[in-house]
């Protein structure tokens, strides 16, 4: 059994990072393994010095206390969060994101199923009775809206077992989307494992799925912000360049619209404008 | 007088690189691939969206990711062409990530080599940035203008 690949040493040059001896046929049978491939996820060490832990990684006065320690500080106190991050506790990032993702989105489930999903029904029925026709329109519109859960009781069951596979799913494709953004920007000097810290901790925030209504949004919003500090304090990234990384993606899409908006209107004008002339 | 700081080296990384068993990233990132996957191996284009984008809802264009779907499970069911042609990129996206989930299942029993990745902090760093921008642009046009009924 070949040994874990140890942590890379500490150097900016790429020469250090696994392409030097690695070579097939170069490397001797007793030589470490080095990282750099697909599946090694290297720390490049440019960044600022790694914290000692946070409370879930060092895991003090017993699993609760220390997840609940560590929802605290994510929520109110991120900047002291994401500076004790210890980069090397990969396994214990990736626990704390799957059971907190996990057990709100289960509950928020089970809430919108069973308390929310019944009153947004009488609420449609309502509607319907009042409106009449226009009603029939207005019906799924209000559901739609309200983001209600309309699953049978055994798709929500199903679901709920899914959760953490939910979670893990989204976590490492919003790791990887903005790690990318982090890449492109040249703001990544610690490598993957610092952008799926400060994803996996900033899962802190789905304990807002929890309020009906404005919850998931409120959630989604705090979810980016936190991103930004965590990809700030774990990369060392500047200020710019971490709200860059944590709102590119989005604000691509709202780019998109944006030029998509002009270059109608733009259109619209001058087929207005053409329609005017003799 | 010689600079203090030392100027990065290129150095051409070798396709494979020996490596230790994959760690706990690699490992998940692999479960994924394999449920998305089998997920695009169940999943019927036939039945109803199970999402809409927002984006095309609003404009009436694609999003850049818009066709991911479909590429998907076209790949999974080894339709490569109607794969590419629903989104080359996420078409290339998942042949990367169920090549790597498979090459990570082949480390965990055993194989001691893995593929080597570019070193973006090399002197090539800004180039594959851009190339980068521009293999996302020239997908998303190339998604707009099928989705505007135009033939690749």
């Amino acid at each position: 059994m070949v040994p874990e690949a140890p942590p890379v040493a500490a150097t900016a040059l790429p020469s250090a990072s696994g392409a030097g001896p690695s070579a097939p046929g170069q490397a001797g049978p007793g030589a470490p393994p080095p990282s750099g491939g697909f599946g090694n996820f290297e720390s490049p060490n440019a960044g600022p010095p790694q914290g000692k832990g946070t409370p879930w990684e060092l895991g003090t006065g017993g699993a609760f206390a220390s997840w609940r320690e560590t929802m605290v500080q994510a929520l109110f106190e991120p900047g002291k969060l994401f500076s004790s991050i210890d980069l090397e506790q990969g396994r214990k990032h990736l626990s704390f994101a799957i059971i907190t993702g996990s057990i709100f989105l289960m509950v928020s489930q089970l809430i919108e199923r069973f308390v929310i999903g019944p009153q947004t029904e009488q609420f449609r029925k309502m509607a319907q009775d009042m409106l009449g026709d226009r009603g029939q329109k207005l019906g799924p519109f209000v559901k739609s809206l309200m983001g209600v859960n309309t699953n049978s009781a055994a798709t929500t069951i199903v679901l709920l077992f899914l959760a953490p596979l939910f979670v893990l799913v989204f976590l490492y494709a919003n790791a990887l989307v903005t790690h990318g953004f982090a890449l492109l920007f040249g703001q990544s000097k610690r490598g993957f494992k610092a952008t799926f810290a400060a994803c996996a901790y900033s899962n802190a925030t789905t304990v807002l799925m929890l309020v009906p209504g404005c919850g998931s949004p409120i959630a989604i919003l705090w979810c980016v912000v936190l991103i930004g500090i965590g990809i700030k304090i774990t990369h060392g990234a500047s200020t710019g360049g971490a709200t860059a990384v944590a709102l590119g993606p989005y604000l691509l899409c709202c780019l998109g619209i944006c030029a998509l908006t002009t270059l109608g209107v733009t259109a619209a004008m001058q087929g207005a404008a053409s329609g005017f002339q003799p | 007088m010689e600079p203090l700081v030392a100027e990065p080296v290129e150095i051409d990384r070798p396709a494979l690189v020996r490596a230790g068993p994959p760690e706990v990233h690699a490992r998940m990132l692999a479960l994924v691939g394999v449920a998305s996957f089998v997920a695009a191996r169940v999943l019927s284009l036939d039945g109803p969206a199970l999402y809409t984008c927002p984006f095309r809802a609003a404009t009436g264009v694609p999003c850049p990711s818009c066709g991911a779907t479909h590429a998907f499970v076209h790949l999974a069911h080894g339709e490569f062409g109607q794969g590419l042609f629903a989104s080359p990129l996420f078409a290339l996206l998942a042949l990367a990530l169920w090549t790597g989930s498979a090459f990570t299942l082949a480390r965990l029993v055993g194989l001691r080599w893995t593929l080597a990745l570019p070193d973006l902090r090399s002197q090539r760093a800004r180039a594959l940035r851009y190339a980068a921008v521009a293999t996302i642009a020239a997908n998303w046009a190339f998604v707009v203008f099928v989705s505007r009924g135009g033939a690749p």
